[in-house]
Order: C-alpha cells, then structure tokens, then sequence
C-alpha cells in the first residue's frame, strides 16, 4: 500500500519535474547554510566555514541527479519522453510508417482472426456441464472408413443393454411447417429422444422438456422451442401455458423454451421435437439415420465404454446376421466428433497465417534496421552526451512498441471484419456451425501477438544498432555506413526467404486441392440447374399417391414458366443432402437371401 | 535504522537528522553528509518516512521528515533483528 502510494507520489512529479529539482537543491542548500552557521558559531572565519560545509557535504551535483533518480517517477519518465519522440518521428515519416503499420496490421489481423476461430472450435470447451463426459457414437462397418448413423433398433437396443452411460440419446435433423401462427414459417427443426436435454445437462430457461414416455406417438404433440423462435411468435412476455403452434399440420402444445445458447445439434435448430417411432420403425435395422450422443456414468472412461459397446455390437452381431454383421460401433468424444474433419484443416490455416505473421515481422524488421542505420548519427551523439546502451536500446523498443500497438489495433479491426465475412459465408457451410466471437480471450491473443511483434522486429536492430562505434559513426559525416556485421541482415533476408517459400508452397498445395474439389467431375453437368426444396406435411399427405399427385402437379407448373426447359423432382439431391444407408432391392430372377444384398450410402 | 530511529524522537529535517546520528553514536561516525539524502529518499519511497515542507527554528523553509505507523513498525522489527544479529556475533566472538 504504502509503495502504490510513494509510486503515485513519483507518478505526479511528471508535470512539475522542474520544481522537483529546485526542491531538492533546496534542501541541500540549507543542509550546508546551516553546517555554515554552525561552523561560524564554534569561531570559523565565514569563508572557511562554508568551504567545510561544502566539504563535509561532498559532490553536491552527483548527489542531487541521485536524488532526483530516486524521486522522479524514474523509467516512466523516460518512457513518456519516448513516446512524444517517437510519435514525433513517426508522423515524420509517414510512408515509412503507414507501410509497417499496415503491414503488421495484415499479419495480426489474419492471425487474430484464424485465432479466434480455431479457440471457438477446437479449444472451447463445449458448452454443456462435464463436457468431456459425453461421446458421440456411430455404427461403422468393417469395410469402412468412415462412420456413418445409426438405425433405430440399434440405438434402443444399446440403451437397453449398455451401463456404461448415464444416458443415452437419438437426434436427426427434422424440417417442419409451422402453422396456426401470424405468418406460416418453415423451421429448421430436429427430432429427439426424450433423454437429449438430460444427456447433455440442459435446462430449459422456461417450461420442461420431454417426459420419458413422450416418444409414443399418443403423447408427442409436444414441442420445445429455441428462445429465438419463441420472442419471434409470441413475443419475450408471452405466458407459456397453452400455447402451441401447428407443426406439420399438427397442433402442438409448446412445453418448454431453452436458453439462447443453446445450439444443439446446430445453431439453425429452433426447435425439438419427441422422436416418436411407430413400433415397425422402431424394429428396422437397415435404415440407418439417427445421430446417436451419451454421457458416460460417472466413475467410467471412454476406454471401458468401448469395451462396452464392442461386446453389445457382437452380441447383435450375433442375434442380427442379416442386418447387422461386420457392424461395428465407432465412439469418440463428442468434441472431437464436432470438429473432427475441420480440426487438421484449422490448424493448417492456424499455421499458414502465422508464418505470414512471421513474413510481415520480417519485413517490418528490414524497414526498421535500415530506418534505424540512417539514425547512427544521432545515437552517437546522444551516446556522446551520456545516454547507456540499455537507454538507447530502450528507446528505439518503445517506437517499435508505438508501431504494432498501432498496427495490432488495425489488426483487429481487421479480423472483426475477416470473421464477420466468415461467419456470413463459409461457416454456414459447416455442421456444427459454431458461434464465432472476438471475446477477451481473442483480444488478449490480439495484444500479446501485438506486442511479440515488438520483439521479433524491434529487438534485433535495436541491439544491432545501439552498437555504436562513436569515433567511426561522428566522423563520417553522412548517416553511418554499417560496418561489417551484417550477419543480423542476412539472417533476416535468409529467414524472410525461406518463410516465403514455405508459405508459397502451403499456398499453392491448398489451392491446388481446392481446384481438384471443384472440378470433381460428379457425372452431371450442374450448369444452368437450380434447385429448391419442398417438404409435404404428412398430415395432409398420407399416401404416397398423395405425394406424387401434388408433385406432378407443381412439377407441371413449372414447366409452364418460360425458360424453364425441363423440371424434375428428387428425395434427396445427389452428393448432398443427410446420408443414410439402406438395402437395395435388385429385381433378380434368383431371390437372393437378405444378408447378401448390396448397401448404398447415400450422402 | 539510524534515521528510523533518530526520527522516532521527534520530526526533523534533513541536517538535524544527521546531528541527530552524529550526537547518538558521540561522533563515532563520519560519512558524507550529502550522501544522507538519497537514503532519506530511499526510505521515503518504502513508506517508512514522510517529509514535508515546514519552517526551521531560524525561520527558513525546510524540508521535514517523520515517522510514519509503517516505519515505526520496520524499525521495531529491525531494532528486534539487530538485537538478535549482535547477540549471535557476541556469542561467536566469545569462542575463542
């Protein structure tokens, strides 16, 4: 307390450092007129007194620039000079120092964006109590490389027969019409076990979720919605009590409304509703369709839970031949599961806009080490004058520290702009589909990256520099010629080469991937097709007759609109789309038996 | 601790804190005097000592340094550990 409190003492003597040094010739004057005083009182002649006084005293002027050191705010003052200096400087130089501040801004803009991607995707934790105790899992033949859905009855079969889990959940994504409102919408929705919301631990901010027998089909006209959806309908005051809306054509009740942030299985889902199979859908084991999610018990590891789980798969194995042999069961955090297939691609990226980071560093440090040689002169002089190294070394730190605090704020608003364009584009793209923010994390990253900066580009021309050679460096009368040591510019032009390189070459294999995704010939000619999407209530549309009537109808309209050649419609457009798996029935002269028939995926 | 406890008798400036010491330890110590302030400054900043201006006894200005509670307590605890220290360099000396 009593140190913050001397500090703002010496803070305060930064405006009035002149009367700082008059108060403390002051008090040394008065030390001696007294000592003189003294002496002339013990019967000294006046002019030997005060000789003695001064003696006694010693070197007057070296103990007051001592004092005035120790009373002064020190280094801040130095540090305040510095800074108008630079600034100064700086605003001299304004190509010089336009073109570092933009080119850092560039490196700490790209970075900070690519950083705060990477920390909402890969290192947040997910936003449910325990998150580490929950997996996804996934059925997976042993041919195969990838993991692909569930169907049904292996899901309620591993309910049943795990104990591993404290819980264990269905999801698939679910489009539904909604009705009996101001204005029909179409809501992307999803379809739920009961269990969901206690599986991942969430309450609802109003209302209730689903009962456990809420999945028969008597009672699953209940829905919960996202707090979203529900200011947009009913407005933030409404009474949730009886109200309800028309979900594909039937009247359900609204039980519950979650919290804002909730976003699970993905941002878009703005509601959820009991996933209610009638007990034939309830017995397939060839459709496969349902995302499964669990919370292993407590006490258990995701290891045990494996093992678990491979025993349970052998056993259907072994009850199911038809259906379920060389059907494995894939589990791995639901974390990993979320990002799994972007997390080598973020890092790549992470990596590429470092290096570009690392480019503009050495850039700036050529501009600066040149800048800096042209100075000589005047850190000779000033180093003539009684400045130390450390002092000089000081000051040119604290004009570097002036540019990237410049350039890092530039930098961010640079990468606030990168993720608002990228949360617009392509992270509607992704499944997950993360909220992406700049919090004070990413700010925090933004600064540190700031000031990091300072010592990759700053530090090594400023020792380089403060290296001087007084008699070589006045002498000559232009701006000093550097020496012999260039080895810090050679290392630094061999550096920024091989960085380039490096970042040419990741630039190039990118893109050159990239080129071969799009030109994946798909075995169509997708130019001049658009396409839309249409979902029939099954309400109003019972049979498959139905559909087809109402398809044909539409389809025929639109035949009717010029310019369109031709018009077909698809249940599920090809390469897109949600994937499952079902048996393809051949119409072979020969029955084949069930086991034998081929799988198609569908993605 | 000298100038801890020279002023724990009393406010004083910065000459009659040395003529306090020198009269203390009868003329056994001579230093330079001037080498007195930035020591008093030190201390100042620790907190241990406050100084103000005020008006010396012949009427001129002077700067005027007292005990604050902090120092007060440093110099109990330093007086306590240099008790201590003289005591075990005593006992050393007794040896032999």
């Amino acid at each position: 307390m009593a140190n913050v409190k001397s500090f703002l003492r010496r803070l305060q003597t930064l405006w009035r450092s002149e009367q700082l040094h008059n108060e403390i010739a002051e008090e040394m004057r008065f030390h001696i007129d007294q000592r003189a005083a003294d002496n002339i009182q013990r019967g000294m002649p006046p002019a030997e007194a005060r000789k003695e006084a001064e003696r006694r005293f010693g070197g007057v002027a070296r103990i007051q620039e001592q004092s005035y050191e120790l009373r002064s705010a020190g280094w801040i003052e130095s540090f305040v000079q510095d800074v108008v200096y630079g600034s100064r400087l700086l605003r001299r130089t304004p190509g010089f120092t336009l073109a570092a501040v933009l080119t850092l801004a560039l490196g700490i803009g790209a970075s900070t964006a690519m950083f705060s991607i990477l920390y909402s995707m890969l290192l947040r934790p997910l936003p449910y109590p325990q998150p580490e105790k929950l997996v996804s899992l996934a059925e997976k033949h042993i041919s195969a490389a990838s993991r692909g859905p569930v169907s049904a009855a292996n899901f309620y079969d591993w309910k049943d027969q795990s104990r591993a889990f404290s819980g264990v959940a269905a999801y698939a994504g679910w489009s539904l019409n909604m009705t009996g409102t101001d204005t029909p919408e179409r809501l992307k929705g999803a379809l739920v076990s009961p269990e969901l919301f206690d599986v991942l631990g969430v309450l609802p901010v109003r209302g209730r979720t689903f009962m456990p027998d809420e999945d028969q089909s008597a009672k699953s006209d209940v829905a919960v919605v996202s707090s979203k959806l529900w200011d947009r309908v009913f407005g933030p005051k409404a009474q949730l009590d009886g109200q309800s809306v028309v979900l594909n054509g039937t009247r359900t009740s609204i039980i519950g409304i979650m919290p804002a942030n909730f976003a699970f299985p993905s941002r878009e889902i703005e509601v959820w509703v009991p996933l209610s199979l009638s007990s034939q859908n309830r017995q397939n084991r060839e459709g496969k369709w349902l995302n499964v999610i669990g919370r292993i018990r407590p006490g258990a590891n995701i290891a045990q839970l494996r093992d678990s789980m491979n025993v349970i798969a052998q056993r259907l194995q072994q009850s199911y031949p038809g259906t379920n042999a060389g059907w494995g069961v894939d589990v791995v955090p639901l974390h990993e599961n979320q990002t799994g297939r972007l997390r080598s691609r973020i890092l790549t990226l992470f990596a590429a806009v470092t290096l570009l980071l690392l480019i503009a560093c050495s850039n700036v440090a050529g501009l600066w080490l040149t800048r800096s040689i042209r100075r000589r002169r005047e850190f000779a002089i000033r180093a003539a004058i009684g400045a130390g190294r450390s002092r000089i070394v000081r000051q040119l730190l604290t004009e570097s520290l002036l540019l990237s605090l410049a350039a890092g704020t530039c930098g961010l608003a640079l990468g606030y702009w990168v993720i608002q364009i990228v949360r617009g584009t392509i992270l509607n793209t992704l499944p997950a589909n993360p909220e992406i923010v700049m919090d004070s994390r990413v700010l925090a990253f933004g600064l540190m990256l700031s000031l990091s900066t300072v010592v990759v580009f700053g530090l090594v021309p400023a020792l380089r520099v403060s290296q001087v050679n007084l008699q070589h460096s006045l002498k000559s009368g232009g701006p000093g010629v550097p020496g012999s040591k260039l080895t810090g510019r050679r290392l630094l032009v061999v550096s920024q080469v091989a960085l380039s390189f490096v970042l040419l070459a990741g630039a190039g294999l990118l893109t050159k991937s990239f080129v071969r995704l799009v030109s994946v010939n798909p075995g169509f000619d997708t130019h001049q097709i658009l396409t839309m999407e249409i979902n029939l209530p099954r309400a109003r549309y019972r049979t498959s007759a139905q559909h087809i009537a109402f398809l044909q109808h539409v389809l025929e309209r639109v035949r009717q609109i010029p310019g369109v050649e031709s018009a077909s419609a698809v249940s599920d457009l090809p390469l897109r789309g949600n994937s499952m798996t079902f048996k393809v029935l051949q119409q072979v002269a020969q029955r084949t038996t069930a086991g034998s028939l081929p799988d198609a995926g569908v993605r | 601790m000298l100038v801890l406890k020279a002023l724990s008798l009393g406010p004083m400036h910065g000459y009659g804190i040395g003529q306090r010491i020198q009269q203390l330890a009868q003329d056994m110590l001579q230093v330079e005097e001037g080498t007195l302030y930035p020591a008093l400054y030190r201390i100042e900043n620790r907190g241990w000592i406050h100084g103000e201006w005020g008006i010396s006894t012949n009427n001129r200005r002077a700067r005027f340094y007292k005990l604050t509670r902090a120092g007060r307590k440093q110099l109990s605890v330093e007086e306590s550990q240099w008790e201590y220290l003289s005591l075990a360099i005593k006992k050393v000396m007794q040896v032999t």
